[in-house]
């Protein structure tokens, strides 16, 4: 086990190591980072919450011995949501050997208490605690039509899926339609004829995307009107980035008229001084809206309300023995997530913090893949609480009762302020 | 609701804001309305309160048009390979 200090002593070390011998640099175990070390993968849209964890359980130690951190395992062609299902789909030895397939390999990543990255080597069985993916297990490609009973899903915060384009681009576009999405990613480029993005490179690099194993473009390529077969053949139109960094990385430093990428909404928010988020418009839909009521606020109101379209819960698959976790971290994570294991600060404000949205400050609901919507209330709403912490004002009047307590004006005290419920 | 998808075709087909809401006593207008040319300066092109909504939404149809405080984006492109009934056109 490694305490935060000696980390640093040897991560400087390892610095200067590699300074004056590069070739010789190696990553340390991941089994030595915390005394649990709860593995994780699946979507990399998700890696802002796990970084808001990973700093809470770190700065808990106080510099001394780290109880819990979240690995995600982050090698190239191992992440992606329905990827990361495969993996914990294949595990039917969740504490044994690893099953073919059912184990990712080479590095993962994890945050310390000051939010820097760190990469340390996955085990030679690297069974995955907790897979997190933007889709519903049976939208991922060979995935059984229903969710098989050993694999449970625990719905967690929202999450939404953009257009972006680079931020200083000349004469930027404000929007997209659900109709021009189709033909530049169903089409491509130039032969979609969506102008302005009309790619005429080979294979349409200036067209940012991911691959079916992504849970970004599953949502995104439903919510234009692509068929699954056609997003679960890997036929969308573009250049797969590898990951949202790639995303961020190729779209951002773009100066060509043509680029357009695929992002989640709370990896957009932390890139917004590089990329601009297109306002979209669904099929059936009058007006395009972007995810927040103007471009620049951050209150998530038009996905909250079911104005932006292409949304969904994040889903955290564990897999079960029966009606315990088969592996015993994962069931620390979902006490984490759940709010039972509390941690500082509390995991509503490590969602928020992370830019996306806890299921209490929504007021629609869907029940499918980008499926239908209908109206929302949470046994115990925070929409006004979420308002307040995510862009700095509410129009909700405070309150400084317990949670809980009648407001004096009606409605009920949450979080300091009055719900309606 | 033929009459509010009739009413989102019109929008559809024509930048012309809609003058009336008809029989529709769910539909009503809204503000902050900005269009989306493939040009510059489009923020200096806030609309006033020429546009449509839906104020007592039930169904999910209704919530995506539903009235709303925040900024939208009028955009009705013209996309040749569309067919002709307005529909989308199979893929290649």
């Amino acid at each position: 086990m490694h305490s935060i200090k000696s980390l640093v002593v040897g991560g400087a070390l390892a610095a200067a190591t590699l300074a004056a011998r590069p070739a010789l640099a190696a990553n340390p175990p991941c089994s030595g980072v915390a005394t649990n070390v709860i593995y994780t993968g699946g979507s990399t849209a998700f890696g802002p919450v796990i970084k808001a964890i990973d700093q809470s359980l770190v700065a808990a130690a106080a510099g001394g011995t780290v109880d819990t951190v979240v690995v995600f395992a982050n090698s190239s062609g191992q992440t992606g949501s329905c990827t990361g299902s495969n993996f914990i789909l294949a595990d039917t030895t969740p504490t044994g050997a690893c099953a073919s397939g059912a184990c990712p390999t080479g590095t993962g990543q994890w945050y310390d208490a000051a939010g820097v990255v760190q990469t340390c080597d996955l085990p030679t069985d690297a069974h995955l605690d907790v897979v997190f993916s933007d889709v519903f297990l049976a939208s991922c490609p060979g995935a059984p039509a229903t969710q098989p009973a050993e694999i449970k899903d625990t719905q967690g915060p929202i999450q939404a899926m953009l257009f972006v384009i680079p931020k200083l681009l000349p004469a930027p576009q404000q929007a997209i339609t659900a109709e021009e999405a189709y033909f530049v990613f169903g089409f491509g480029g130039v032969n979609g004829m969506a102008s302005p993005w009309l790619d005429n490179t080979t294979g349409f690099t200036h067209q940012y995307i991911r691959n079916k194993g992504s849970g970004t473009q599953q949502m995104i390529g439903r919510g234009i009107g692509l068929p699954g077969a056609y997003i679960n053949t890997d036929k969308m139109k573009g250049t797969d980035s590898g990951g949202s960094g790639g995303v961020i990385t190729g779209v951002g430093a773009s100066t060509d008229p043509t680029t357009i990428g695929i992002l989640s909404m709370d990896q957009y928010d932390q890139h917004r001084d590089t990329l601009r988020a297109l306002a979209f418009k669904s099929f059936k839909q009058w007006f395009a809206y972007y995810p927040d009521s103007s471009p620049s606020s951050f209150d998530k109101a038009n996905v909250r309300d079911g104005h932006y379209n292409i949304w969904g819960p994040i889903h955290v698959f564990t897999r079960m023995n029966g009606t315990a976790t088969a592996r015993p971290n994962a069931q620390k994570f979902l006490d984490i997530f759940s709010g039972a294991t509390p941690i500082t600060p509390p995991i509503l404000d490590v969602e928020i913090g992370a830019r996306v949205i806890p299921q209490c400050a929504m007021k629609v609901k869907r029940d499918l893949e980008l499926g239908p919507i209908s109206k929302y209330t949470d046994a115990a709403p925070c929409g006004c609480y979420f308002e307040q912490k995510a862009s700095g004002t509410t129009s909700c009047t405070a309150c400084t009762g317990a949670d809980g307590t009648a407001c004096t004006g009606g409605g009920v005290c949450r979080h300091k302020f009055c719900e309606a419920n | 609701m033929n009459f509010r998808l009739a009413l989102g075709a019109v929008l559809a087909l024509s930048l012309a804001p809609i003058a009336a809401c008809g029989s529709d006593s769910k539909t009503t207008y809204d503000a902050r309305v900005i269009t989306d040319p493939p040009d510059a300066q489009v923020d200096a092109m806030v609309a006033p309160a020429d546009a449509n909504c839906i104020t007592d939404p039930q169904t999910s149809d209704d919530l995506l048009n539903a009235c709303t405080d925040s900024q939208k984006v009028a955009k009705n492109p013209t996309l040749p390979l569309l067919n002709s009934d307005g529909t989308l056109p199979p893929l290649p």
